[in-house]
């Protein structure tokens, strides 16, 4: 990479600094990791900066980089595989419980006051993301804190777009589910009162 | 649209991915019906405060900033003059292949890898085994190939990331598959065995040993190697630089 180059990356990396971050911090099973995932990701990008096409989105093309970077790591841990495994079946088994999730009486109180709930379970928030199976965690990242198109996700993860529909889906049922579930077990619901909202 | 056919759609709605035509049916329908409204607006809001409580922290922005110095500053990424070398060889290749290209667009060992190819970018294939790990895949042909299968140890340190593997068959004869990604664009790399060359026409025009052979057809670049114990094939829409250096690292694990 000569000087330009490398000018222009370090130029394109500052706004896209945050997102890349948050991204490699909840993708990463071990925080340990954090450091190793965005070294190498920012060393494979610089690598082939030159494939890099002006006026496309640099934030989507580097998260490429992040995402594989996360894999590469997360894979080095055989007890994710097991973990990960379990959350499918899991997510299966949940299916049905998940299509009535709308109906709850928790899910509505959780709708009444969100950030309250979620201010209050920011530990668990970040616990349930974590909970996903890697691929449908990379989904929702990708969309919640990187904002990409499903267009964008469907590219960084070679993906179908209708998985990335999907799978976006099934993380947000069940995010919501987890966070209805924690609130419950905390005694967060039924505190602001107000209507509800089904 | 009734209530609840509407509120299937908050997601893409929400994130903007829905087409011209249903964006407007739920935006009608939520300035008339004020519990759907309400419904996605608590929506909006869950999402964002979701998102805001994903949020960076200082040990990982000591990180970040730890490895855009290494990566930037510390250690300058500079050209490597292998790469001219290489382009050099692949332009070497290419010439060489030019006069034979008339031979090869026929050779039905290059076409019916390039199908497989083709047939895995359709997603009408799907692997037997899905891992990272080079032993992994070596242990799932065990006993399903009569021939050993030796997988690279190191092309991951090139970026050429392996994906899975499957048992697949090129004119009835059976082969390894192996899938890799070099930036997110799939390779499929194809081992077979020297004693079922023979039934490939023109396998000979393979080339000798040790000597890579790379077409183009489009898009996609296809590079053989013949190896001491069989041919390595890899077809993928990438520079053909990467083929070679897959083909090579396979050719030199099974010497």
């Amino acid at each position: 990479m000569d000087r330009r180059a490398r000018d222009r990356f370090t130029e394109l990396l500052k706004p896209v600094a945050r997102a890349a971050q948050a991204y490699a911090r909840h993708l990463a099973w071990h925080r340990n990791d954090v450091e190793d995932i965005l070294q190498t990701a920012l060393l494979n990008a610089s690598r082939k900066f030159g494939d890099y096409a002006e006026g496309t989105s640099f934030k989507a093309w580097l998260l490429q980089f992040v995402t594989y970077a996360a894999f590469n790591a997360n894979r080095r841990h055989e007890q994710i595989d097991a973990h990960e495994l379990m959350a499918d079946t899991e997510a299966l088994d949940r299916l049905t419980a998940v299509e009535v999730l709308t109906h709850e009486v928790a899910y509505a109180e959780l709708l009444q006051a969100p950030e309250r709930v979620v201010g209050q379970l920011g530990q668990e928030v970040q616990e349930a993301v974590r909970a996903l199976p890697a691929k449908r965690r990379s989904i929702f990242l990708l969309r919640a804190i990187g904002e990409l198109s499903y267009r964008e996700i469907a590219d960084v993860l070679t993906v179908p777009v209708g998985t990335v529909m999907g799978e976006l889906w099934r993380a947000r049922k069940e995010l919501r589910e987890a966070l209805c579930e924690y609130a419950q077990q905390r005694g967060r619901l039924r505190e602001g009162g107000g209507t509800h909202v089904v | 649209m009734s209530c609840d056919e509407i509120r299937r759609w908050v997601s893409p709605y929400l994130d903007s991915e829905l087409d011209p035509h249903t964006n407007f049916e739920i935006a009608q329908h939520l300035e008339a019906c004020a519990a759907c409204r309400q419904v996605f607006e608590a929506e909006r809001r869950l999402e964002a405060s979701m998102a805001a409580s994903l949020v960076t922290d200082p040990q990982t922005q000591t990180a970040w900033d730890r490895a855009v110095h290494r990566v930037l500053a510390g250690g300058v990424v500079r050209p490597r003059r292998w790469h001219v070398a290489v382009a050099a060889v692949a332009l070497f290749l290419g010439l060489v292949g030019g006069w034979r290209g008339w031979i090869m667009a026929r050779q039905d060992l290059v076409r019916s890898a390039l199908r497989n190819h083709q047939e895995y970018l359709a997603n009408r294939m799907t692997l037997d085994v899905q891992s990272s790990s080079p032993e992994a895949a070596e242990a799932f042909f065990v006993n399903k190939l009569p021939f050993p299968v030796r997988c690279p140890r190191h092309l991951g340190d090139q970026g050429i990331r392996l994906i899975g593997a499957r048992l697949c068959h090129l004119k009835q004869v059976p082969v390894a598959y192996l899938l890799y990604h070099v930036d997110s664009r799939p390779i499929s790399v194809f081992l077979l065995d020297t004693d079922d060359l023979g039934q490939f026409w023109q396998a000979a025009a393979l080339g000798p040993p040790d000597s890579p052979q790379g077409y183009r057809f489009g898009r996609s670049g296809v590079v053989t190697v013949r190896s001491a114990h069989g041919v390595v094939c890899a077809v993928g829409e990438v520079p053909q630089a990467a083929l070679e250096r897959i083909v090579a690292s396979y050719a030199f694990e099974r010497t």
